[in-house]
């Protein structure tokens, strides 16, 4: 395989709950599937859940790098769904609030492995918490998951907008969880995008929308990645589309 | 410089009635021992006028001076103690040009430093003192940065003072363009700068404060230890919000700190907020967030 530099993404929404985690294991299965090598960080260290939705019990996470002595490249796990994980651990109550020391200090070790894959995927924890905005200031490319609530958007909007004015960030792309239809996804997008242009003088980017499926909560309580027992139903559809865009997506 | 000034607006010195009085320099003018000396100069140009000024305690000063016959060497002398020395013939305007340009740098001499250019202590007391305000109004945060060379005194030792100075003026420079068009980049004295970062958390400063020592320690200079600086830090808080002296004492610790601990490290003093909402979205950005008539009839 070429060794080219990976592509680093980071997958956040401000609210919890909207379906970053779902999608960032669903999307890393679509890109897994076309061939890349894909690396996922489970960056939400308050509650971590990655490990619970691919129904894996890690021996070793990303806590035990920090607080422990662990190398990071000891913790890394290949998962059934095809892609490697960086897992965390729910509940550590001071691993949600690090200290910058500590952000620094994972920032330079998953320096240290990301090398070797094509995408690298970090799933963000919910909230603007500065250790949220540093991964996903770790990250050039950040994509943002909202929904239809209206906490949902406007939290979406306030991590655009801390992402865009405290660091200067310029690209964001939208996707559109749990939406109705391709029309109810695209009028959601083109309202936060107007306001975003409005206030921000910043137009996003729209990367798809995956429909509202009751097969989805059922592949979570399953805890199997859904496009990988359905990837021919319209979310997997929906998640191969926004898939092949970031495909495309060079560092 | 004169408390007043002479009319600069009268259409020609020679022709201002203030000529005849002052044709002549005053008695007065006899007192000031710099002007006696000048004395014989003025005496010798027979067109010479000397506007003069007296301050509160009688002294004189002659602001000025009227020469169209002497030499350069007379007229640099006179130039010594006057502000002004024109020839009848020399156009008035570019004279207030010139005085305007010689207020401004008067002027700029006492907010910045002669040597480096950079802000002075008395401009960063003053600033520092706004940015508190802004912060106990706003509640906008503002952190304080003190940078400390590590080596300086072993430069000056080893290569003299010229060489230190012409170190500091460049480390000026590469620090100032380090930092933020918003940092406000001051030398605090000696080998000490003072950075005010209005609208920054200590958070913030942190990583700004990390990235520039590491940047300082790749600054080629001659001496064997590497180049490196100690900074401390502070954040001012805003609802408590500090006194200028005690934000300085603050940022001062942390600074003494960084010292104590080895050199070439940023500390800083108070707590790491690092769960503060940054930049929160607004009433009228909510307003127009929620306002989805274009989505009405979604609901199922």
């Amino acid at each position: 395989m070429e060794s080219t530099k990976p592509v680093i993404t980071s997958i956040a929404s401000g609210k919890g709950g909207v379906g970053k985690t779902f999608i960032t294991a669903n999307l890393a299965s679509c890109l897994a599937k076309g061939g890349d090598k894909v690396l996922v960080v489970d960056c939400d260290l308050g509650l971590a859940n990655m490990d619970i939705l691919l129904g894996i019990t890690p021996m070793f996470t990303l806590q035990d790098v920090v607080f422990g002595d662990r190398r990071v490249e000891d913790v890394i796990v290949s998962t059934k769904a095809g892609f490697d994980l960086v897992p965390a651990s729910s509940g550590v109550k001071e691993m949600g609030q690090l200290l910058y020391e500590k952000i620094q200090m994972i920032k330079k070790a998953l320096d240290t492995i990301t090398s070797g894959y094509d995408h690298v995927l970090l799933d963000t924890g919910a909230g603007i918490s500065e250790v949220v905005l540093q991964f996903n200031l770790f990250a050039p490319n950040n994509i943002i998951v909202l929904n239809r609530e209206p906490t949902s958007l406007t939290d979406a909007y306030a991590v655009i907008k801390v992402m865009h004015q405290r660091f200067a960030r310029n690209f964001f792309g939208v996707i559109v969880n749990s939406a109705n239809d391709e029309k109810d996804a695209s009028r959601l997008f083109t309202h936060i995008d107007a306001v975003s242009r409005d206030f921000l003088e910043l137009p996003l980017h729209y990367l798809g929308y995956v429909v509202r499926d009751q097969a989805v909560p059922d592949s979570i309580v399953n805890r199997k990645v859904l496009v990988n027992i359905h990837p021919d139903s319209g979310v997997g559809m929906n998640c191969a589309s926004i898939a092949g865009a970031m495909a495309t997506w060079t560092q | 410089m004169p408390s007043s000034k002479p009319n600069l607006n009268a259409p020609s010195p020679s022709k201002h009635p203030l000529n005849h009085i002052v044709q002549r320099p005053t008695p007065a003018v006899k007192e000031g021992p710099a002007l006696n000396q000048l004395l014989k100069i003025l005496r010798k140009d027979k067109a010479i006028s000397a506007w003069l000024d007296v301050d509160d305690r009688g002294k004189p000063e002659l602001f000025v001076v009227l020469a169209d016959h002497l030499s350069n060497a007379e007229r640099q002398a006179l130039a010594g103690v006057t502000d002004v020395v024109v020839r009848a013939a020399d156009p008035l305007t570019k004279m207030i040009a010139e005085l305007k340009r010689q207020n401004q740098r008067l002027r700029s001499l006492t907010l910045t430093d002669g040597l480096t250019g950079l802000y002075n202590y008395r401009f960063f007391a003053k600033q520092l003192e706004v940015e508190i305000a802004r912060t106990r109004r706003t509640g906008q945060p503002c952190s304080l940065m003190m940078i400390d060379l590590d080596n300086f005194k072993l430069l000056n030792d080893t290569l003299g003072h010229n060489e230190g100075n012409n170190f500091l003026v460049k480390l000026a420079q590469i620090i100032g363009e380090k930092l933020r068009p918003t940092d406000i980049l001051c030398r605090y004295g000696g080998d000490e700068f003072a950075v005010i970062m209005p609208a920054t958390t200590l958070f913030d400063a942190l990583r700004i404060g990390e990235r520039l020592k590491a940047f300082l320690t790749a600054i080629p200079w001659k001496l064997d230890t590497p180049c490196s600086a100690s900074i401390g830090l502070a954040e001012c808080d805003p609802v408590f919000a500090h006194g200028v002296s005690e934000f300085i004492d603050m940022a001062d610790k942390a600074l003494y700190r960084a010292k104590t601990e080895g050199k070439n490290r940023v500390c800083f003093e108070g707590k790491l907020q690092e769960m503060r909402p940054v930049a929160s979205v607004t009433q009228d950005e909510k307003v127009a967030l929620l306002k989805r008539d274009d989505l009405k009839g979604d609901n199922e």
